[in-house]
């Protein structure tokens, strides 16, 4: 074998390496993504998507690069369970990242878990609405007023997946963020998580039943329109 | 081994390198290195689109609270007026909203009892 050759041909890469930022760019981003190396720069994203207050702006950087993410990755088969449409998607990405944030924040004891839970269900429910909003403007069910009733029906069990997702499908966004933190903030995630589950189960049943009774209130004075 | 994480990784390290670029720019340039079909990419336009619109809807019931409306008012008046805006009958719109305080409520049940 010549040695000498091989190593000339070695050097002459790695020069070429050198001198090409893109080719080396490309190199050590290929290297990240076959060896799942979390990057300084992703933990500090994340810890910093953490940290700051409920609803910041910049948020929605975080959401988005989620979604791409969860898209990518279900074209590839890595994320077999997850649905396939588009408003699933974007549901279980809000659903997982306001979770694991309001999770963090009641972890390290700067946010109620009542009111973790009252922001989660504000989620829940804007996420409804702009559904339904969504599935009139965008013609899904334009024809309800002239086919009558039936048809809108049609559109209303598509509803639970994006007022509930399902934990399994948010559970790869909370797992991934658990995975780019520090221990101390694992920790404070995983506490926050039981406290606030603790919480919800509790209080389940007085917030499904002010969710009835918001029907059987709107009903009467539907009636009391028509009478 | 390539994963969602290492897919992330990658996405995040994109837009952290661009900082002053618009991200959805940026997440489109790269979806498109890595090869994303143009059936993934109208799928993520339309997700970002739903975000977009939660992230709309969310803002209006975070200011009609802020005024001191409760959250039940709030999604009975946006109810109506979405029956108003697309001329349901009155009987459309007692079934309708009966429909989506029926789906609020299982999907309420999900989310409040599947947590951890």
């Amino acid at each position: 074998m010549d040695y000498e050759k091989i190593a000339e041909v070695a050097n002459n890469i790695d020069n070429a390496i050198k001198d090409n930022a893109a080719l080396k760019s490309l190199i050590v981003e290929a290297s990240s993504v076959m060896l799942n190396d979390q990057s300084n720069e992703t933990r500090q994203s994340i810890q910093e998507f953490l940290d700051s207050p409920l609803e910041d702006k910049k948020e929605m950087v975080m959401k988005k690069a989620y979604a791409a993410a969860m898209v990518a990755a279900q074209e590839r088969g890595l994320l077999p369970n997850l649905p396939n449409n588009s408003s699933a998607i974007a549901a279980i990405v809000d659903e997982g990242l306001t979770r694991v944030k309001a999770n963090y924040k009641v972890g390290i004891g700067i946010l109620d878990p009542e009111v973790a839970i009252d922001h989660i269900v504000d989620h829940a429910e804007s996420r409804a609405i702009a559904y339904v909003d969504n599935a009139f403007d965008s013609g899904m069910v334009r024809e309800v007023a002239a086919e009558g009733i039936a048809k809108l029906a049609y559109m209303i069990p598509e509803m639970g997946p994006i007022i509930g997702p399902i934990a399994e499908n948010y559970k790869p966004i909370i797992k991934s963020v658990i995975a780019n933190v520090e221990e101390p903030v694992r920790t404070a995630i995983k506490t926050g998580m039981h406290v606030v589950a603790t919480t919800a189960k509790k209080i389940a049943h007085v917030a499904v039943e002010k969710t009835k009774e918001y029907a059987v209130n709107i009903t009467k004075k539907l009636v009391s329109w028509l009478t | 081994m390539e994963s969602f994480d290492s897919i992330l990784t990658t996405i995040l390290k994109s837009i952290e390198s661009n900082p002053n670029q618009d991200v959805d720019e940026v997440i489109a340039s790269k979806m498109s290195e890595l090869g994303l079909s143009a059936d993934g990419q109208k799928k993520l336009e339309e997700t970002n689109s739903y975000l977009e619109a939660f992230n709309e809807m969310f803002a209006k019931l975070q200011a009609a609270k802020q005024e001191g409306e409760s959250r039940n008012s709030w999604v009975q008046g946006e109810l109506l007026l979405i029956a108003d805006k697309h001329h349901l009958s009155d009987e459309q719109k007692e079934q309708f909203i009966a429909d989506v305080a029926a789906a609020c409520e299982k999907g309420l049940k999900t989310t409040l009892t599947e947590g951890e």
